[in-house]
């Protein structure tokens, strides 16, 4: 596996923050970013996304690149690319490991569990501490009880689907819940299908926490209702909380 | 923060695209050495990152 980073820092900056934070892998000046150009990957939009933030635009903001990245294949192929909406968001490693290697994430280092009418749930995050800015995910197994499902969307009139919400806080940006195809379900009388999950599965909620808040404690709850094929519970709501330590941006 | 939303960009068209090759790239590395981005990754699957600066 090889990596490079491209920025359109001079090579004087890019020594200083290599040597700083100890990177050994080549950082690549684009100074000028002809080559940023030239890949079609100049931010044309920085000025709004600058705006967007309250920031008034000022020279260093030209010529940056949209942040991202690309996985070439030994052939030199691209064989994924993925972009962030905005120039302040990137991942965190973990989830680069995970989503975009394919290489197994280590054990989580805090996670917190609750239960309630036919559903259990394990939370964790991607990492111990938030950068500001930084994409990190909200890790949930889920266990249905044998017999049981939960309602994905759309739900039949109703009826509660599985949802899920980090409490909102200042500065704090989510991504659309990532979740598995939910599995048809028919109800013995009834013509219609319904969407569900069953037994175990895995959701991530993607989230960054976008100022500098130091640490914090994540709210989460999952909403849901547990039907059998002839009865169903009422539509609980599952509270866990999370800790979150926070650590500065790292730049040189 | 203000109430306007970020503009939504389509990065499937954005950059090269996936199944085509990553064009040729040179560029100095941080010690001012001039790198061949495809014969320094030597055959090797390669992440290549691009931020927007390590000084902001």
């Amino acid at each position: 596996m090889a990596l490079f980073a491209i920025s359109y820092d001079p090579v004087a900056v890019l020594q200083g923050f290599a040597a700083r934070w100890g990177i050994t892998y080549p950082l690549l000046s684009d100074e000028g970013s002809r080559t940023i150009r030239a890949l079609g990957l100049l931010n044309e939009h920085a000025e709004e996304q600058v705006r967007f933030y309250g920031v008034a635009p000022r020279d260093e903001h030209q010529g940056i690149p949209y942040s991202g990245l690309f996985l070439l294949d030994a052939d030199g192929t691209v064989v994924d690319k993925q972009f962030e909406q905005s120039y302040r968001h990137r991942p965190v490693t973990t989830l680069v490991l995970d989503e975009v290697l394919g290489v197994a994430e280590p054990a989580p280092a805090a996670s917190a569990r609750a239960e309630a009418s036919g559903l259990q749930v394990v939370a964790w995050l991607d990492a111990p501490a938030y950068r500001p800015y930084q994409k990190l995910r909200l890790h949930l197994a889920l266990h249905v009880e044998p017999g049981l499902h939960v309602y994905a969307s759309p739900t039949p009139e109703g009826f509660t689907p599985l949802t899920v919400e980090i409490a909102p806080r200042a500065g704090l940006s989510v991504w659309p819940l990532v979740a598995p195809t939910p599995q048809p379900f028919g109800v013995a009388g009834l013509e219609e299908t319904f969407l569900v999950y069953e037994g175990m599965f895995r959701v991530s909620l993607p989230f960054s926490i976008d100022v500098a808040a130091g640490a914090v404690t994540l709210d989460v709850r999952v909403r849901y209702q547990a039907c059998s094929a002839t009865e169903c519970y009422p539509p609980a709501t599952l509270a866990l909380t999370l800790p979150l330590a926070g650590e500065d941006l790292i730049r040189e | 923060m203000n109430d306007r939303t970020l503009p939504a960009i389509d990065f499937s068209t954005v950059g090269p695209a996936v199944g085509a090759p990553f064009p040729a790239v040179r560029l100095p590395d941080q010690h001012g050495r001039v790198v061949d981005l495809h014969a320094a990754r030597a055959g090797r699957r390669t992440l290549i990152v691009f931020f927007r600066s390590a000084r902001w």
